[in-house]
């Protein structure tokens, strides 16, 4: 594991990052005769407060600043809502910028040196080269709880197929939508620049009249995942101030919390009511959100049980949250997302 | 460092009695100006080259971290929370 802290000395004297010296951007003691010395003062990760890359780059920098990759806000929306304001205040104060927060990503994070996730640290990406895209060795980290092993398969089920066809997560999800742009959004769903299916797949374009037709059928009724997700995917449980989460697989259907005119796929997320509870935050308005929420899985496939049978759904309606699948103690907003599709004739 | 071997060698060769470019007394006399020139060339080129060549060995950040062996021995695995896990 050392050897990821390797810097490639050939880059001395030709990548112009290292034209000034490694303390100019870390810091430390260039002349301390021990590790200890050399170390004292040391900045481990210069770009995470971004003055540094913002010498030379400030024209990413700048929109990186409000890009909820930088800023985690996606993460403080999502809980928010069970909060009262005070609650709010106190998991300002004490919980976000030292938990959550504490993963967003620094450029190098992406850039130089893979994030440290769970205190492993796998250290440089190419001996200190500034890369444009590692995916395996940066995306798969921070996301290698859920969405990378869907993608890769690693999960369990089939992968993906844009992952069997050599895509990789920038292919999707470009760098305008990773760098950020002038708006400033509150949760990923609300990003501009994020994929969508129908930016690849045109509706009319289908190969085949069936295609057409069933797409044509379910307009605005479900979303994309609900036919071509693969199957299974993690869900969380139980999580208290980052410990005691437990993942189990699982497929869910229901009414999509934020859009409760489609069905869509539904993961469960792990707050419980005392989630908080070390810091003093009993969230008061738990039951305003629910445990499920609206997700992307992963792992895309273009024939189903779904997509080769109507009844799978209709009739047998597999997969569909029922009242008596709720989580015990869970939110009573999870009660607004069951749904029964209408059955059809055989 | 390889300049000044290189005139160091040039210089010696020219008072080097076993050469076969052999200089009598009044031959040294004669060239004392190139053999002036030629030391004082040498000595520019160690003053002017010196400092480059002394201040990469001196970072100790490019010492060790360049160095296979130094980080291996300087190495501690961490210590691995398992509780902590992304989405």
């Amino acid at each position: 594991m050392y050897k990821a802290f390797l810097v490639d000395r050939s880059l001395i004297g030709k990548d112009i990052h290292f034209e000034e010296s490694c303390s100019s951007c870390h810091k430390g003691n260039e002349k301390g005769p021990t590790r200890a010395a050399a170390h004292k003062g040391l900045v481990a990760r210069p770009s995470k407060s971004m003055e540094t890359c913002e010498k030379c780059h400030d024209n990413i920098t700048k929109p990186f600043k409000t890009a909820l990759h930088y800023t985690s806000e996606g993460q403080r929306h999502g809980v928010s809502g069970r909060f009262s304001q005070n609650e709010q205040k106190v998991f300002n104060e004490k919980v976000f910028e030292q938990s959550c927060r504490s993963c967003h990503a620094s450029c190098g994070d992406c850039h130089v040196k893979a994030p440290v996730i769970g205190g492993v640290n796998t250290g440089l990406l190419k001996g200190h080269r500034f890369v444009k895209r590692d995916e395996g060795k940066t995306c798969a980290l921070c996301h290698g709880g859920r969405v990378y092993p869907e993608f890769t398969g690693e999960y369990g089920g089939a992968a993906d197929i844009h992952y069997q066809k050599g895509m990789i997560c920038v292919d999707c999800h470009k760098k305008g939508e990773l760098h950020g742009a002038a708006a400033v959004y509150k949760f990923r769903k609300e990003v501009e620049e994020r994929p969508r299916c129908t930016n690849c797949h045109k509706v009319g374009e289908e190969k085949t009249e069936l295609a057409k037709s069933s797409h044509a059928q379910h307009k605005e009724k479900l979303s994309c995942y609900t036919c071509h997700s693969g199957g299974a995917y993690r869900n969380c449980y139980d999580c208290h101030l980052g410990k005691g989460a437990a993942g189990k697989p699982g497929f869910i259907l229901g009414l999509n919390p934020r859009d409760k005119k489609t069905v869509t796929t539904l993961r469960v997320i792990p707050a419980v009511r005392d989630t908080f509870k070390p810091a003093g935050i009993a969230m008061e308005q738990f039951d305003r959100l629910p445990n499920y929420w609206d997700t992307t899985p992963h792992n895309i496939r273009k024939r189903t049980e779904r997509t080769r049978s109507c009844e799978v759904c209709h009739n047998e309606k597999k997969n569909f949250l029922t009242k008596d699948m709720l989580l015990k103690n869970g939110s009573k907003a999870n009660e607004g997302l069951v749904y029964a599709p209408k059955p059809i004739k055989k | 460092m390889d300049v000044l071997l290189s005139s160091c060698r040039s210089i010696s060769a020219l008072v080097d009695k076993d050469s076969a470019l052999r200089y009598k007394k009044q031959d040294i006399v004669k060239n004392k100006p190139v053999f002036v020139t030629a030391t004082i060339l040498a000595l520019f080129l160690v003053i002017a080259c010196l400092p480059s060549a002394l201040s990469s060995e001196i970072t100790t950040c490019v010492q060790c971290h360049t160095s296979d062996r130094i980080l291996k021995s300087l190495y501690k695995p961490p210590q691995v929370d398992t509780s902590e896990g992304e989405g």
